[in-house]
């Protein structure tokens, strides 16, 4: 055979024992969703205290996660819980704000109080974004993790 | 009765489904998701992820995108982004799985009726699977990435290889598998 028969030898193998699950493409699609304002600042992680294993190994340790935008910083402990997060935090500039958890079934809403502080609880567990309302029409959204 | 004429003959380009995507275009994301969620699965699995986690991995590089989407530069180059995405996120969540390393493999399920041929053909998959796995790791990777029909600059991004090391691993793998199928390819 030549390389490309091979190939679709190889292909075929592939497509018979390990067939991508039909959902994927599906979760794929609903992400789109999750688009955000055009305006929102994205905040990246820039800090992860303890890995998601090391933390359920460790009896449940808090996790603590930093994120950095332009001009914003949002700092979030993640407590386990079976199949739930408590997730508590501070977004800065300490401003009210409304925050929007969203996950993949959907999202919780919460808000920071003046002093930029907020907490949620039965997060599922997963990949989760956080989302910040600012007063004024201004948005920063947390870079997507799983908790 | 006149045949149906598709609206579009040509395959709109990667790139320019990015940018629809990018303005609001709903059926746009669906067929940049149709088009890649084979591949970004090839990538995941290839670092041996169990299904679960590589499922994972193919959603947050999509989100990965979502959060991109307004940013990114050159949208002609998604597939070697989303390429790069998801090796990234294969090799973090696979050093958050430490022990959950060996594939799990779908026994190939038997057709409804069982010809003869088709018993053949299931046992040859069978031999080819089981000599895949026997190769060694960047063979593996290799192999199953240009089976999903990745460009070499996809597979280069997808194993954070030099571009022009991507065609010599090609052949070398294939030659590799040939020679332990023997007779039987």
């Amino acid at each position: 055979v030549n390389d490309g028969e091979l190939l679709d030898l190889v292909r075929q193998a592939l497509e018979s024992c390990d067939p991508p699950p039909p959902e994927i493409a599906a979760a794929g699609q609903a992400a789109y969703r999750w688009r955000t304002p055009p305006a929102a600042a994205l905040a990246g992680l820039t800090r992860d205290r303890s890995t998601p294993m090391a933390g359920l190994r460790h009896g449940g340790a808090p996790r603590q996660l930093t994120f950095a935008g332009t001009g914003v910083l949002v700092e979030i402990e993640v407590t386990a819980h079976d199949r739930t997060r408590e997730v508590t935090g501070l977004l800065r500039p300490a401003v009210a704000a409304g925050v929007r958890v969203r996950h993949a079934a959907g999202e919780l809403a919460a808000e920071t109080d003046p002093a930029g502080q907020f907490a949620v609880t039965g997060v599922p567990q997963g990949l989760v974004s956080l989302l910040f309302q600012l007063p004024g029409g201004q948005s920063v959204v947390t870079s997507w993790i799983r908790l | 009765m006149a045949s149906v004429i598709p609206n579009e003959v040509t395959p709109v380009s990667a790139g320019t489904l990015v940018l629809r995507a990018r303005a609001g275009d709903g059926a746009a994301w669906e067929a940049l998701t149709a088009r890649y969620s084979g591949m970004l699965w090839a990538i995941a699995r290839s670092y041996r992820l169990c299904r679960a986690d590589a499922a994972d991995v193919v959603q947050l590089t999509w989100l990965r995108l979502i959060e991109n989407l307004g940013a990114l530069r050159d949208p002609e180059r998604i597939g070697a982004w989303l390429a790069v995405t998801a090796r990234r996120e294969a090799v973090r969540a696979a050093r958050g799985a430490a022990v959950r390393v060996e594939a799990e493999w779908n026994a190939i399920p038997d057709p409804a009726t069982p010809p003869d041929e088709h018993v053949a053909a299931r046992e040859r998959l069978r031999t080819v699977m089981a000599a895949i796995q026997t190769l060694p790791q960047l063979c593996q990777q290799t192999l199953r990435l240009f089976a999903a029909s990745l460009s070499y600059a996809e597979v280069a991004a997808a194993l954070g290889i030099p571009l022009g090391s991507v065609g010599p691993a090609r052949t070398r793998c294939l030659a590799a598998l040939r020679k332990l199928l023997g007779g039987a390819a």
